[in-house]
C-alpha cells in the first residue's frame, strides 16, 4: 500500500444528521485516474467533499491518508498546499479579486515562492488557448458573471496551472454542451500528461470519459461502493445505466 | 336586527359588513380619565393591584408623546372613543346562551361551524367582553387552560397571570401600550402545560360592533417546556363612519424547546385605527412562528416582535398585507437576538392598490452576545397601480462578527408577460391579475389551515374585483 | 439637545422606530475659522471663478438643510467649476484638500456641466495622522441634458478629525453621474448624496468602499429620488469593519410618482473583523409609481463559509483571505477611478 498517492478506508461521512457514505475504501497510484460514477445522491460529491475537508461534511468513521500523511488531521489550505484540488461543482463568486491574480496567489501559497508575473501570464494564457477561453477573462473578477460554462472552464484554469498531485473533478461535466465538454476534457488530458499526478472524476455521464484514459472505475450507489473494476465498466454504465446496481445498496 | 347597506364605492364587504343596534349594550363614557378607569376596574371586578396597574398606566399614557414617525393618526381623537362597551350578556360555554343577535354574528362569520370542524377550543368576544369560550375535553384534560384572563385573574393562575401581565409589553413601550394598561378588557389566557402538543389550532375572534368603541382585549399564552400550541386569531368589525380603535396587546411566552405558532388573519373595517402590539419571548431551543394576514383597518401600526432570549431559540415571520382605497397599513416586524445559535427568519409581501399604502418596517437586532446567529429578511412588494403607495423601511443593527445577516427587497408590479400568459389560457384580465396576487400572496397562504387560506384568498379576490371594470 | 454646536444631519426620507437611532446623526461642529485653500489643477476646459453658481441654488443634499446653513453661517467660500455645453475635460478636475495639522474649515464647491459635455472630477481629501478638529466640504453639481460626469471622493484624514462630505447632484435628461467614494480614514466622517434623478433617461450610480478602523465612525446618507420617466440608480456599498468601528448606512431609493420605467438597485456587503463593531444598515425604498423596479440586497457578517471553503481549498489560509478580501473590497472601487494618476496614489492601499 505504501505505494498508494490517496488511500480511504472504511470512510464514513455525515452531513447535517443523515451519514451519506457507510464505509468507503479504495487506492490510488500516482498517474492514474479513477472514475466515481453513481446515481443522483449516491454521495458522490459528500466523496470529494470530505477529501478536501468542506467543514459542512462530517467524517464519522475511517481514515484518509494522501502521500503517507492523514488528510483528516489537516486544515483546508494545509490539504490544498500539500497538492489536492477540487474543481467545484458550484464555484464561488468572489469581486475584486481577478482570475488571473487568484490563480498567482493561490500558486504563491502553494510553492511558497513568489511567482514571476512574465512566465505565469505566458502559460496562463497557453492554459486559456486550450479552454478557449477569451484572454480577457484574466482580468475579469474571479466568476463574477461567469455563466456556467467559463465558470467550469475556470475551475480547469486553475487545475492546470496549479498542477495538484491530485486532482477531484466533481461534476465538471454538468450543465455543459457538447463543444464545452470536449474542450473541457482537452484541458483534462493536458493535465493528465504530468506522469505523476492522479485524478478522480466524479461523474453520472460518461460523455466526458470518451477522449480520456481511464484507469478504475468504482459504481458508487447509496453510499456504498457496490462494484469496483477497469475502464470497460464505464461503457457498460453507459449501455445499461445504474439500475442493475440500485438493488444492491 | 338591520343589516345596513355598505356604500356604493366601497368593495362588497356584505360578508363582514353587516352590524346590529347595540341599544342593550353598558358602555362608559366617551374618552379618557381617572374616573373612567376607576369605573373599568369596578365593573370587571379587578384585584387590587390590577386596579392600581390601570391608574399607573393612564399616567403614563398622559404624559408619553404621540409616535412621530409612521402614519397619520390624526383622524383618531380620544375624547370620542368608547373604551369599554359590555354586551348585554354573561360569558358561556354553551352558545345556545349567548343572545340571538351576537350568535348570529358568530353564526355568520363561520365561527360555531370552525370550532366543530376544526378547533380545539373557542373563544368569542364581542365588543369588550368575551360572550363565549370553550375548549374541547380532551384538551382541557390535558391539562390546558384556555379561558378568559378576568376570571383567571381569580383562579388558581392568578400568580402566574401577575408575573406575566405586561411584562413583555410594559405600559411604557409606548403611547398605546399604556393606553392598553389603562382600559384592557378581554382576551384570552393560554397555558400549555409542559410536553404537551395541542395538535389541532385554539381560536379567539374579536369583533368589533359598537360604533366610536375600541376594543381592548389582551391575549396572554404560556407555553411551557417541550410543548405545542397553534393560536389562531381573527378578527372583524362592521363599518361606520367615525372612528374605531383597536389597541390589542399579545403576550407570547414560549419554554424551553416549545413551538408555538400564531396566526392572524386581520379584516378590521376600513375606519378602524389597528394599533396593535404582539410579542413573544422565547427560551432556549423554543421557536415562535407567526403567520400575519392584514387586510383590513383604516391605518395599521403592527410589528409583532420576537425576544430570542434562549441559546438557540428561533423566530419565524411570514406576512402578507393589502393595503386598498383609504388604507394605510404600516406592518413589519421586529426581532432582537440575544443569546448565542439563535435564528430569525422574515418573509413578508405587501400589496398597494387603489390609492392604498402599504409600508413594511423592520428592526433586526443582534445583540454581542448573539455568537452564530443568523437572521434573514426577504421582503417583496407589488404596485397594483400608480396611485398607490409602497414603502420598505428594514433596519438592521448588528453588534458582532460572528453572524450571518441577509436581507433582500423586492418592488415592482405584475409583469405583462405572466397576464398575457393565464389570457392565453382563457383567463379574464381581471381572473389572471386576482390568481396572480394570491400566488404572490402565497408565502402566507400555505402556512395557514386550509379554511383560512380559502378566507384569505377570499378576501384578496375581492379587493381584487374592487377596482377593474 | 441645547448645544448649539450639534447639528442634526444625514436625516433618513421616512422615520422609523426612534429607539434604533437611526433616524438621523447628531454631529458636533467644532471651531471654524474659515476656508481652506483648495489646491486646483483643472483641464483648459474647466473655468473656475469664486461666486456660487445661480444654478444650483436649489439643490439638496444628503446631509441636509443644516450643512447649507452652517456653511452660511460661516460664510464659507464657494467656488464654482464650469465646462461649458459640448465641451469634453482632456484631462481630470483635482480638487485636494489638505487640511495639514489643523482643520477648522469650512468649504463649498459648485459644479455646473453644460448639456453634452464630459468631466472627471476627483476631490481628495487628506491630513496630517494627528491632525484635530472639524471640517466640512459641500458639493452642489448642476449636471446638463445628456453630460458625463464622474465624481471621485477620497478621505484619508487623521483619526481625531471629524469630516462632513456633503454632495447633492440633479441631473437633466440623460445626465449621466458616477459617484466614486473611498473612505480609509477619519474619526468620525458623514457622508451625504443626494441626486435627483429629474431628467427623463438621467443615471447614477456610485461605488462606495470603506474600511473603518480603531473606534472610528462613517455615518453614511445616500438618497436616489426617480423623479424622472426611465431613470436608473445603482448603488453599491462595500466595506470592512475593524476593532470598535461604528457604521451606519441609510440609503433610499425614491420612486416619485411619474417617475415610469425607472429601476433603482442598492447592495450592501459588510465584512465584520471584530466582535467589537457596530454596523447599521437600513436600506429604504419608497415607492408611489407602479411601473419601476427596485431591488435591495445586504450581506453583514463574517467571510461566508461557502466562500472560506472554496478559498481554503486553492491553499489560503484564513489570514490570507481576510487579508484578499478585504482588500478586494477597496479593489474594485479603485479600479473605476477613471483617472490613472489617483489610481496609482491610491495603490499603497491596494498593495
Amino acid at each position: 500500500m505504501s505505494d498508494s498517492l490517496l488511500s480511504i478506508k472504511d470512510l464514513r461521512v455525515r452531513v447535517e444528521e443523515k451519514e451519506i457514505l457507510h464505509g468507503i475504501s479504495f487506492d490510488i497510484k500516482p498517474g492514474e485516474t479513477h472514475v466515481v460514477m453513481g446515481p443522483n445522491g449516491a454521495g458522490k460529491s459528500t466523496l470529494g467533499n470530505a477529501i478536501m475537508g468542506n467543514p459542512s461534511y462530517e467524517v464519522t468513521g475511517g481514515e484518509i491518508f494522501f502521500d503517507g500523511r492523514n488528510l483528516l488531521d489537516m486544515a483546508v489550505n494545509e490539504r490544498a498546499k500539500s497538492g489536492i484540488y477540487m474543481s467545484f461543482q458550484n464555484p464561488l463568486e468572489v469581486p475584486g479579486v481577478t482570475l488571473g491574480n487568484f490563480i498567482k496567489t493561490a500558486l504563491e501559497q502553494r510553492t511558497g515562492e513568489h511567482v514571476r508575473i512574465w512566465d505565469f501570464r505566458k502559460k496562463m494564457l497557453q492554459a486559456m488557448s486550450v479552454l478557449q477561453m477569451d484572454p480577457s477573462y484574466a482580468e475579469r473578477d474571479l466568476n463574477v458573471g461567469f455563466s456556467g460554462g467559463e465558470k467550469k472552464k475556470a475551475e480547469i484554469l486553475q487545475l492546470m496551472l496549479l498542477s495538484p498531485s491530485l486532482a477531484i473533478l466533481d461534476e465538471t461535466d454538468s450543465g455543459l454542451d457538447v463543444d464545452a465538454v470536449r474542450t473541457v476534457s482537452e484541458g483534462i488530458r493536458a493535465f493528465q500528461k504530468n506522469q505523476d499526478s492522479a485524478l478522480i472524476i466524479i461523474t453520472h455521464n460518461a460523455a466526458i470519459l470518451n477522449s480520456l484514459h481511464v484507469d478504475a472505475t468504482h459504481i458508487l450507489v447509496g453510499g456504498k461502493l457496490v462494484r469496483s473494476g477497469d475502464a470497460s465498466l464505464v461503457d457498460e454504465i453507459s449501455e445499461h445505466g445504474f439500475t442493475a446496481y440500485e438493488t444492491l445498496s | 336586527m338591520t343589516e345596513e347597506k355598505t356604500y356604493v364605492e366601497d368593495i362588497d364587504r356584505s360578508l363582514y359588513d353587516f352590524r346590529y343596534e347595540d341599544k342593550d349594550a353598558w358602555k362608559v363614557d366617551e374618552g379618557l380619565s381617572a374616573d373612567i378607569i376607576k369605573t373599568i376596574s369596578r365593573e370587571k371586578n379587578d384585584p387590587e393591584w390590577m386596579r392600581e396597574f390601570r391608574l399607573r398606566s393612564l399616567e403614563i399614557y398622559n404624559r408619553t408623546p404621540m409616535v412621530d414617525w409612521g402614519p397619520d393618526i390624526e383622524g383618531l381623537d380620544m375624547k370620542n372613543i368608547v373604551t369599554y362597551v359590555r354586551p348585554n350578556t354573561k360569558m358561556t360555554a354553551d352558545w345556545e346562551d349567548v343572545p340571538e343577535t351576537i350568535r348570529d354574528t358568530f353564526e355568520k362569520l363561520g365561527i360555531p361551524q370552525a370550532e366543530r370542524e376544526s378547533l380545539a377550543g373557542v373563544g368569542a368576544q364581542y365588543d369588550s367582553e368575551l360572550v363565549y369560550h370553550n375548549v374541547k375535553k380532551e384538551v382541557a384534560e390535558q391539562g390546558v387552560v384556555y379561558t378568559d384572563l378576568e376570571s383567571a385573574m381569580h383562579g388558581p393562575y392568578a400568580e402566574m397571570i401577575r408575573s406575566h401581565f405586561m411584562k413583555l409589553v410594559p405600559p411604557t413601550d409606548h403611547k398605546f401600550a399604556a393606553l392598553h394598561g389603562a382600559v384592557w378588557s378581554g382576551g384570552s389566557f393560554v397555558y400549555v402545560p409542559p410536553g404537551v402538543s395541542v395538535e389541532i389550532p385554539l381560536q379567539s375572534y374579536f369583533r368589533l360592533n359598537a360604533p366610536g368603541a375600541g376594543q381592548f382585549e389582551h391575549t396572554l399564552i404560556i407555553v411551557d417546556k417541550g410543548a405545542y400550541l397553534h393560536f389562531i386569531e381573527g378578527c372583524s368589525a362592521p363599518k361606520y363612519n367615525i372612528a374605531n380603535l383597536h389597541a390589542g396587546c399579545v403576550e407570547l411566552y414560549v419554554g424551553e424547546d416549545a413551538v408555538l405558532r400564531y396566526s392572524t388573519i386581520e379584516n378590521w373595517s376600513k375606519n378602524m385605527y389597528n394599533l396593535n402590539t404582539k410579542r413573544a419571548k422565547v427560551e432556549k431551543g423554543g421557536k415562535v412562528e407567526w403567520i400575519s394576514g392584514s387586510f383590513g383597518s383604516h391605518v395599521s401600526y403592527l410589528y409583532p416582535m420576537s425576544v430570542l432570549d434562549g441559546e438557540g431559540s428561533r423566530s419565524e415571520f411570514t406576512s402578507v398585507t393589502f393595503a386598498g382605497k383609504g388604507q394605510n397599513l404600516d406592518t413589519g416586524c421586529k426581532v432582537v437576538h440575544n443569546a448565542p445559535g439563535t435564528t430569525s427568519y422574515v418573509n413578508t409581501r405587501s400589496i398597494s392598490k387603489s390609492g392604498g399604502i402599504s409600508t413594511f418596517r423592520s428592526s433586526v437586532v443582534i445583540g454581542n452576545k448573539a455568537k452564530n446567529s443568523k437572521s434573514a429578511v426577504s421582503c417583496q412588494s407589488l404596485m397594483l397601480d400608480d396611485i398607490s403607495r409602497s414603502d420598505t423601511i428594514p433596519a438592521m443593527d448588528v453588534r458582532t462578527d460572528q453572524a450571518d445577516v441577509g436581507h433582500e427587497a423586492r418592488i415592482g408590479r405584475i409583469s405583462d408577460d405572466a397576464v398575457f400568459y393565464l389570457m392565453s389560457r382563457g383567463l379574464s384580465e381581471e381572473d389572471a391579475r386576482a390568481l396572480i396576487v394570491s400566488g404572490f400572496a402565497d408565502n402566507v397562504g400555505k402556512e395557514l389551515p386550509l379554511e383560512y387560506a380559502v378566507e384569505m384568498n377570499n378576501l384578496i379576490r375581492l379587493e381584487m374585483k374592487g377596482s377593474i371594470g | 439637545m441645547g448645544d448649539t454646536n450639534t447639528i442634526k444631519l444625514n436625516t433618513l426620507p421616512a422615520a422609523t422606530f426612534r429607539w434604533l437611532r437611526m433616524n438621523d446623526a447628531s454631529c458636533r461642529v467644532g471651531t471654524i475659522d474659515g476656508s481652506l485653500e483648495i489646491s486646483e489643477e483643472f483641464p483648459c476646459e474647466v473655468c473656475a471663478e469664486g461666486i456660487r453658481a445661480p444654478e444650483v441654488s436649489g439643490i439638496r443634499t444628503g446631509c441636509g438643510r443644516a450643512v447649507d446653513d452652517l456653511l452660511a453661517k460661516e460664510n464659507a467660500a464657494v467656488r464654482t467649476y464650469r465646462i461649458e455645453d459640448g465641451e469634453k475635460a482632456g484631462h481630470a478636475l483635482r480638487l485636494d484638500f489638505p487640511y495639514g495639522k489643523s482643520a477648522g474649515k469650512a468649504n463649498g464647491v459648485d459644479i455646473v456641466l453644460g448639456a453634452g459635455s464630459e468631466l472627471v472630477t476627483v476631490m481628495d481629501y487628506t491630513s496630517e495622522p494627528d491632525a484635530e478638529g472639524f471640517a466640512a466640504v459641500r458639493t452642489k453639481i448642476c449636471a446638463g441634458a445628456k453630460s458625463h460626469l464622474t465624481l471621485v471622493q477620497i478621505v484619508r484624514v487623521g483619526e481625531k478629525m471629524t469630516f462632513v462630505n456633503d454632495v447633492g447632484v440633479h441631473l437633466d435628461d440623460g445626465a449621466e453621474l458616477s459617484v466614486i467614494h473611498l473612505f480609509l480614514s477619519g474619526g468620525k466622517i458623514y457622508q451625504g448624496l443626494q441626486t435627483a434623478l429629474f431628467g427623463t433617461g438621467s443615471t447614477m450610480r456610485s461605488d462606495t468602499g470603506y474600511i473603518v478602523r480603531g473606534g472610528d465612525l462613517l455615518d453614511m446618507n445616500y438618497n436616489a429620488v426617480h423623479t424622472g420617466k426611465k431613470t436608473v440608480s445603482s448603488m453599491t456599498v462595500n466595506g470592512v469593519l475593524r476593532d470598535k468601528a461604528s457604521k451606519t448606512f441609510r440609503g433610499t431609493i425614491d420612486f416619485v410618482r411619474g417617475s415610469a420605467g425607472s429601476a433603482g438597485d442598492e447592495t450592501e456587503d459588510v465584512l465584520l473583523l471584530s466582535d467589537d463593531v457596530i454596523n447599521r444598515t437600513i436600506p429604504l425604498i419608497l415607492c408611489a409609481e407602479e411601473d419601476v423596479s427596485g431591488n435591495h440586497g445586504a450581506t453583514i457578517g463574517r467571510i461566508p463559509e461557502d466562500m472560506l471553503f472554496y478559498l481554503s481549498a486553492r491553499g489560503l489560509s484564513e489570514k490570507d483571505i481576510v487579508r484578499m478580501l478585504e482588500k478586494a473590497r477597496l479593489d474594485a472601487v479603485i479600479r473605476r477611478i477613471p483617472d490613472e494618476k489617483t489610481r496609482e496614489q491610491l495603490s499603497q492601499y491596494s498593495k
